[in-house]
């Protein structure tokens, strides 16, 4: 329990350090939303609305940085994040409210898919080693992981909705479809397959690559051998030895991968015009949408933090080694 | 059960026939180049904040003024006069016009919308109450008054371009500023239908004013993330209009077919703004050498192919030059002439060193002068490149700063740059919107604070004295008057070089329409659609 509570302490502190940095980073930008705002109308907004923007923002008289900086504290503690300046006068926590879902469904289903497939590869990979297949696979891996992610985004876009019109440019859904119809749901997943299969067809190669060289490890153990002198079946040694063992670091991996998946979102997004948390990340940060930004910013925080305290606290039940606290 | 049967299948039908009403025979659709946030129809939200439709299909206004002529569309107000000391603006309101919910339209209304944006500051986008208005009034059902404590009649172009909102239903709202108006009740051409992240749709209103229009049935707007998105729309047919920024409208558009076509009426310019808070560009008569080392035509040509023209030296656009150039300003705008350029900073006290370097008055080398672009947008960077190319040979050197759009605007509106090129930040029917926008002392601000939109920073009381005069007088041959003052001033002072003319980007397919504005026919200044304008194209356009 002490290793838990240690682990909670570090959680809290560490979001504290990032709200902060959260207040402190996106002021470091030059200019401000009243202004940046001005210039997006490209001559076509009075001067005049500089005032009644400040007003409406609440920028007109805000007091000193410190001041501000401890209102904001305040605000973050009873969870008012505040409206966004540019989609006023809509509050952060209702746009975050419908984009939350987009994301978490394309990058949270897709992450998961990628770490299936990967590994199951991966596995058959080390196991079956020296075999035609087997061997093709990791130099494949490699090459689809370290392609650019956007640049295989353009090319399914240019090949499956350009050249041949198979699935929609981008988007989340076609327009004037009552929700929840059969038509609706086939709208959806058709947008969603350019993206996740964008994510799946570069990041299934990470993992590939992980579990292989994980299995290769448990592989070369001596009580293998043993398992297999004592004649335990093949399925029985994968099964409860091999997978096992592999899967633990690979699991801490995946954990990391669950939390980025709100971040980790804006590449996709942005490409496929999907309407996340990434994308509106991305739009937030070009109009100096200060309350937007922070509040995705510190939700991608608590994601990451949430998802490395639970990856520490489920190790407990994995690792004994962990809860008898010899391990670190 | 025979009877039970009659009964099931006219339910049926009834069913099927609503449902065929809910798809309306004519759709306008437009490919928008941009995504929207949430459901908000409040029209005094800034434009970004509320959806497309709202300024431009729901809410209507008392006048349309014609950015590019000044011409005056009647609206909801039929007729204005000013009082001879300019200091009372009289407008009748049209009679037998209703809202959408059905209740009368009236002067009422109109001071009601006035004094709402009165009573909260946040919402007065225009500075109309800031600039000069003292009282709204009905003084009868049909005609309202509205009374100046300082004369400021260009503020008619704000006047006229305010959304007017019904009383019975504003009246009730508690919060104005945060109110979203979802179901909104406004008088124009079409009401609000469907709305989603993907397509907004509104159907033509049957009570509308103008007898016989709307000929479309619905508008429709389809979002995208940007402008080759919504070039793709056009090229597939699957749109009629556009606002689309294309590098080259002639051979990426319109060279598909005799049905797609684009309007790009020069509406304002690109100009290079020189930082006049610090040196050497605090010094007017090495601002003027620059300029006349600058070849504007090459900039236009390499930066839009022929597209779009080189801005005239006032920066006054081509519709309103007519009225508004003065004579002597071709006598004083500067000519492209490099050994001149040369001559005349060698004279000013930049002389160059045995390396052919351009010395500052202090007698050091000139360090190398950022040009500050935004980042990625290639014509601008082009421009940059040509002028970096054109002061080469004057011995200065150049680089170009590419900003991402944030910190470009900050850049400039804060003085934090040694020249940039950017777009005139501001425009109306007179070239006063743009003066007084680009060099008014109010719009400037000391280093390090956010000017709003005088980006050179550059003040001289001669031109405020002009612009203030020209505000304060009805009379055209006065206001001629002041505009020759403010462009002279400025040629001589050159705070900017204006480079190439800006254009609005209608691009449209007319397979299924007509009634497209054009040269020949320019009843609106290629308005965006979401903006006041774009309603005289929503109720021209007539399906083929």
């Amino acid at each position: 329990m002490p290793y838990l509570l240690r682990k909670f302490g570090l959680l809290l502190f560490t979001l504290w350090v990032a709200a902060t940095l959260n207040f402190i980073l996106p002021r470091l930008v030059p200019g401000d939303p009243v202004g940046a705002m001005m210039a997006r109308y490209q001559g076509q907004l009075s001067p005049d609305a500089v005032e009644a923007l400040k007003i409406a923002y609440g920028l007109n008289n805000q007091g000193s940085a410190l001041q501000e900086y401890f209102a904001y504290l305040g605000r973050l503690l009873q969870g008012n994040f505040g409206v966004s300046t540019s989609q006023f006068p809509t509050p952060v926590t209702q746009i975050i409210g419908q984009a939350a879902p987009w994301t978490i469904g394309l990058i949270g289903i897709t992450t998961v898919l990628s770490f299936l497939i990967g590994s199951a590869f991966g596995l058959y990979s080390a196991w079956r080693r020296g075999g035609r297949v087997a061997d093709a696979l990791p130099p494949l891996a490699l090459f689809l992981n370290s392609m650019p992610y956007f640049w295989v985004a353009l090319v399914l876009i240019y090949t499956f909705a350009l050249k041949r019109n198979v699935f929609p440019v981008g988007g989340n859904l076609d327009p004037f479809l009552e929700p929840g119809t059969a038509q609706w749901w086939s709208s959806l997943i058709r947008h969603a397959i350019l993206p996740a299969l964008t994510i799946i067809i570069t990041a299934a190669g990470g993992w590939l690559i992980t579990m292989r060289n994980n299995v290769m490890g448990v592989m070369a153990e001596d009580y293998l051998a043993f398992a297999r002198a004592k004649g335990l079946s093949e399925r029985r040694i994968l099964n409860r030895y091999v997978l096992r063992n592999a899967l633990l670091p690979s699991f801490t991996a995946f954990g990391m991968a669950l939390g980025f998946v709100v971040g980790g979102s804006i590449l996709v997004e942005t490409v496929f015009s999907y309407p996340g948390l990434g994308l509106y990340l991305y739009n937030a940060v070009t109009a100096l949408d200060y309350p937007l930004m922070q509040a995705i910013f510190l939700f991608i925080a608590i994601a990451v933090l949430v998802a490395n305290f639970l990856v520490d606290a489920f190790y407990v039940v994995l690792d004994p080694r962990v809860r008898d606290g010899k391990g670190s | 059960m025979k009877h039970g049967t009659k009964t099931l299948l006219a339910l049926i039908t009834a069913a099927l026939s609503t449902a065929a009403l809910a798809q309306p025979k004519t759709t306008f659709s437009i490919a928008n180049t941009a995504t929207w946030g949430s459901k908000n129809y409040n029209p005094f939200t800034p434009a970004a904040s509320h959806l497309p439709p709202t300024l431009s299909a729901i809410h209507e206004t008392l006048f349309y003024v014609n950015a590019l002529d000044g011409k005056v569309t009647p609206v909801l107000g039929t007729k204005y006069t000013w009082s001879p000391d300019n200091k009372t603006l009289t407008i009748s309101t049209r009679p037998g016009v209703k809202w959408s919910d059905g209740k009368a339209f009236s002067a009422n209304d109109v001071a009601y919308t006035f004094n709402l944006i009165k009573a909260n500051p946040a919402l007065d986008l225009t500075g109309i109450w800031k600039n000069g208005v003292a009282s709204v009034k009905a003084t009868n059902p049909n005609t309202v008054a509205i009374t100046f404590s300082k004369v400021n009649t260009p503020l008619f172009y704000y006047v006229a371009h305010l959304p007017i909102v019904p009383q019975h239903v504003w009246s009730t709202v508690k919060d104005p500023l945060t109110y979203t108006n979802e179901n909104p009740v406004g008088t124009g051409p079409f009401v609000a239908e469907a709305y989603s992240q993907q397509a907004i749709r509104v159907l033509k209103n049957p009570n509308y004013w103008m007898k016989g229009q709307p000929y479309v049935d619905a508008v429709a707007w389809y979002s995208s993330t940007g402008n080759d998105a919504s070039l793709l729309k056009m090229l597939k047919g699957e749109t009629d209009y556009g606002y689309i920024a294309i590098p080259n409208p002639k051979t990426d558009y319109q060279a598909k077919g005799p049905n797609f076509q684009y309007w790009w009426p020069v509406n304002n310019v690109n100009a290079l703004y020189f930082n006049t808070t610090k040196a050497p560009f605090n010094d007017p008569a090495f601002r003027r050498a620059i300029a006349s080392a600058i070849n504007t035509k090459d900039v236009a040509q390499k930066a839009y192919a022929g597209v779009v023209p080189a801005a005239d030296p006032t920066a006054i656009i081509p519709s309103q030059q007519k009225a508004w150039k003065p004579a002597t300003a071709a006598s004083l705008a500067p000519r492209f002439d490099p050994a001149a350029a040369d001559k005349a900073l060698t004279a000013a006290g930049y002389r160059k060193n045995a390396q052919g370097q351009r010395l500052g008055k202090d007698g050091k080398p000139l360090p190398t002068l950022k040009i500050l672009v935004g980042a990625g947008w290639t014509d601008f960077i082009t421009m940059g490149q040509v002028i970096g190319n054109n002061l080469k040979p004057l011995g200065i050197n150049t680089s170009i700063d590419q900003q991402v759009f944030s910190s470009y605007s900050g850049s400039f509106q804060t003085a934090n740059f040694d020249m940039g090129v950017s777009w005139g930040w501001g425009s109306g029917p007179t070239p006063y919107n743009l003066y007084y926008q680009s060099f008014a002392p109010e719009f400037s601000a000391p280093v390090g604070k956010t000017a709003a939109s005088n980006l050179a920073h550059y003040t001289n009381p001669a031109l405020t004295k002009a612009i203030a005069a020209f505000s304060t007088t009805s009379s055209v041959a006065a206001q001629k008057q002041a505009t020759s003052t403010m462009v002279t001033t400025v040629l001589r002072d050159m705070p900017w070089v204006p480079l190439t003319a800006r254009v609005g980007f209608n691009v449209y397919n007319t397979t299924r329409f007509t009634g497209f504005p054009d040269d020949d026919n320019a009843y609106n200044d290629a308005s965006a659609p979401d903006t006041v304008g774009a309603r005289l194209m929503f109720l021209n356009v007539k399906p083929k």
